[in-house]
């Protein structure tokens, strides 16, 4: 036996013991299924347990230094003081006390790196783990979880995106089904989701079965994977006007004082949208808060953000810990890049992708953590390195999604969901 | 405008190599890689630290990591980079005049042979870790983790609407969700999970319309170790039934109408770590009552999410 094992490598070994141990005692409904990680030989404690997402994505270069990784050197801080947290021995900026107060939470990454310092370029790094080209569109995190794994509600679509209309992370080369729906104004809710007013359900029936008649020879002559996906954009729409699950994006269901305390402005109301639109089972949900490009006046900007940001991350943590979903939902706080130690003579800072910080919590993440630092400046990274395609490679480990697994765009290229990256396991368990 | 793709794709038929039969390394690739690579990729210029001139430098790969995989050309950009559109930034060769489409094959015919470099070459043990699911369907969504006996009894569920799926990515362990399944008071026929066997963890019944009726053969499902009844009619009579999973370790209530009375029908649940109960009639003393019976156990009543007070109104 001893002889045997020894023939395996030692992830097969290990997959072989339980395995057998499984079969022969019995337990379980064995033989089923393989592990579908290639990284489980080296698993943290505990298995992440994330399902869907809840990804906030600051817009234009969150400053690392007044936001999570706050420095003493006088020359760089500025006027930012630096304040505890619930976990002690971190600490974070003052501009962000809801967010200290949630940090058992939360596992803070300071030691992130791009090598991309423009917006455009940065934002799509960010989201698909690949640089910009000519040649092909990436697609983003959200359309990979629902391109390899499903959506979880039939009805609504996996990948929602709320606030902005640019939000750098697409289907790419995915169908079109697998794309965002866009949502401008969280308030507003879903456009044109019912039968316009004055036509009868009948009517309408009959206005669908006149365009499939049109369409039907044309699907016979064209029965190919393109022109299906068109069809089943049709089919997908019609399913959620007559969805109970419409109700997920109205707003007004929720409590005045909830509503408040996510904060009264589009960025709060969008986090809200999200929490509802994940308890419908929505997969990935991107909320984006621009203004974070801080060139001038950077301290009084990132004050007034932080305050939209610090409130309604701090309910949203909380709401989801209340609702029992944190477990499942893992939310990840995101941005291009950070921004220069040096104050600008217009009180502002500048671009820096060397290092600066995200942040990720639920699904499996030990919160009350920081991974990686940087240097008493906070310019460069001083130890833990995490690429950006390692930190996509994290969040895609949390959901199962496997980054082995190499998917051909229709020109032959192959892609991996975090490209190369390697998951950070630490931070799970 | 299909009609012309079906002719591009025709006008794409492979320019035939013979695939059964070797390729010498030294006699048909080297000399591509002389008159293509060696330009950028010997020993007067290294660019991207990758060497070609040499099998030990196409093996140790350059700053990208490996460039090749024997066996898989899809995966080796020693190959895949020549075969890119000409304007594409990551195209290969970058100087000079790239691989004719004869050549690519040939390269190609080389890996997918198992790239040897002579008679009597052995590859190290491939190192990495292989995908399992490479040759999966990527279209035919989450079938990718499951296999064998299991996907019959999987997909007999998914037919009747229930959303199976794995638990924490273990495909030995299975989840059903009943919320999208539109079943009305009386139908849900938990029994219909008994195939599962010990294998089925977790349970979502949230926002459905079970009664305890349905739930009286809950008892049959004890492997169950997370049971989510939150948004639904449940209530103290309900918990008779759950009481009787010895293995739960979750429980979410929220928004039901249990009370504290309810609760403590669960204390003899001794795995339990966690019991959600925002939203229902449970009071900080019935959650302390139950916390006290069940070691290890926190009842999550939550905490009150109120405005902020901070004397400055948020930004519109």
């Amino acid at each position: 036996m001893k002889d045997i094992l020894k023939k395996f490598p030692d992830q097969d070994r290990r997959e072989f013991l339980a395995y057998s141990a499984k079969a022969f005692l019995g337990v379980g409904l064995m033989p089923l299924a393989v592990r579908s990680s290639a990284f489980a030989s080296a698993s943290p404690e505990r298995m992440p347990t994330a399902k869907n997402v809840i990804y906030l994505y600051m817009a234009g270069g969150m400053s690392h230094l007044d936001t999570l990784d706050p420095k003493s050197d006088r020359s760089v801080k500025g006027p930012v003081e630096a304040i505890g947290t619930k976990e002690a021995g971190i600490q974070i900026s003052e501009y962000l006390p809801a967010i200290a107060s949630q940090m058992d939470k939360l596992a803070l990454i300071r030691s992130l790196s791009s090598t991309q310092g423009a917006h455009e370029e940065g934002r799509y790094f960010m989201h698909s783990s690949y640089t910009k080209r000519g040649t092909i569109v990436h697609p983003g995190m959200g359309s990979w979880l629902v391109k390899m794994d499903g959506p979880r509600n039939p009805n609504l679509p996996g990948v929602i995106h709320v606030g902005s209309p640019n939000p750098g992370g697409g289907n790419g080369f995915f169908e079109q089904k697998f794309a965002p729906l866009v949502i401008g104004n969280p308030e507003a809710g879903l456009q044109n989701s019912k039968i316009r007013k004055g036509t009868t359900e009948k009517e309408f029936e009959d206005t669908v079965m006149l365009t499939n008649a049109f369409d039907s020879e044309f699907h016979r002559k064209y029965n190919q994977k393109k022109t299906r996906a068109y069809t089943d954009m049709y089919d997908d729409a019609i399913k959620l006007m007559k969805s109970r699950d419409l109700a997920a994006f109205e707003l007004d269901q929720e409590s005045k004082h909830i509503r408040e305390a996510y904060g009264t402005n589009p960025f709060g109301q969008g986090c809200l949208l999200a929490r509802r639109l994940v308890e419908h089972d929505v997969r990935f949900v991107e909320v984006t808060l621009g203004g974070w490009d801080t060139h001038t006046n950077n301290f009084e900007r990132v004050s007034e953000n932080g305050q939209v940001l610090d409130q309604a991350l701090g309910t949203l943590l909380a709401d989801l810990e209340n609702r029992g979903m944190l477990e499942e939902t893992m939310v990840v706080l995101a941005t291009e890049f950070g921004r220069t130690p040096k104050i600008n003579d217009n009180e502002g800072r500048d671009h820096s992708p060397t290092a600066f910080s995200c942040a990720l919590a639920g699904g499996g993440v030990r919160g009350g953590q920081v991974y990686g630092e940087t240097d008493t400046t906070g310019k460069f990274v001083k130890g833990e390195k995490v690429e950006v395609p390692d930190f996509n490679a994290t969040i895609a480990y949390a959901l199962g999604v496997p980054l082995e697994k190499t998917v051909y765009s229709p020109s032959g290229r192959p892609f991996r969901v975090a490209d190369k990256g390697k998951p950070i396991l630490s931070l799970f368990g | 405008m299909n009609a012309q793709a079906c002719l591009c794709f025709c006008s794409l038929v492979w320019l035939g190599f013979p695939s059964n039969a070797a390729v010498d390394f030294d006699r048909q690739i080297k000399p591509i890689l002389e008159e293509k690579c060696y330009r950028c990729h010997d020993d007067e210029k290294v660019k991207g630290d990758l060497r070609l001139d040499s099998p030990e430098g196409i093996l140790a790969g350059g700053k990208g990591g490996i460039v090749l995989v024997p066996g898989e050309p899809n995966e080796s950009s020693l190959f895949i980079l020549t075969t890119y559109p000409k304007d594409d930034p990551d195209y290969m060769p970058q100087k000079g005049e790239g691989l004719s489409k004869p050549e690519q094959n040939l390269l190609k015919a080389w890996i997918e042979k198992g790239a040897s470099f002579g008679e009597g070459f052995v590859h190290d043990q491939n190192p990495r870790v292989r995908s399992k699911f490479a040759e999966a369907d990527p279209d035919s969504v989450r079938k990718y983790m499951i296999m064998g006996d299991a996907l019959e009894i999987v997909e007999n569920l998914r037919a009747s609407d229930l959303l199976v799926d794995t638990v924490n990515h273990d495909s030995s362990l299975f989840e059903v969700s009943y919320t999208h399944a539109d079943r009305g008071p009386g139908e849900f026929e938990l029994t219909s999970l008994a195939p599962l066997k010990e294998s089925l963890k977790k349970l979502t019944l949230a926002r459905t319309r079970i009664t305890n009726e349905d739930l009286s053969s809950l008892s049959e499902l004890a492997s169950i170790e997370y049971l989510d009844l939150s948004r639904t009619e449940v209530d103290d009579h309900s918990l008779d039934f759950v009481s009787q999973m010895v293995n739960l370790r979750t429980l979410n209530l929220r928004d039901t109408k249990v009370t504290d009375e309810g609760l403590l029908k669960l204390a003899n649940l001794k795995q339990l770590e966690r019991v959600y109960v925002w939203g229902t009639l449970v009071t900080s003393t019935g959650a302390t009552r139950l916390e006290k019976r069940i070691e290890g156990l926190a009842v999550k009543l939550g905490t009150s999410i109120l405005p902020p007070n901070r004397g400055r109104s948020p930004q519109r």
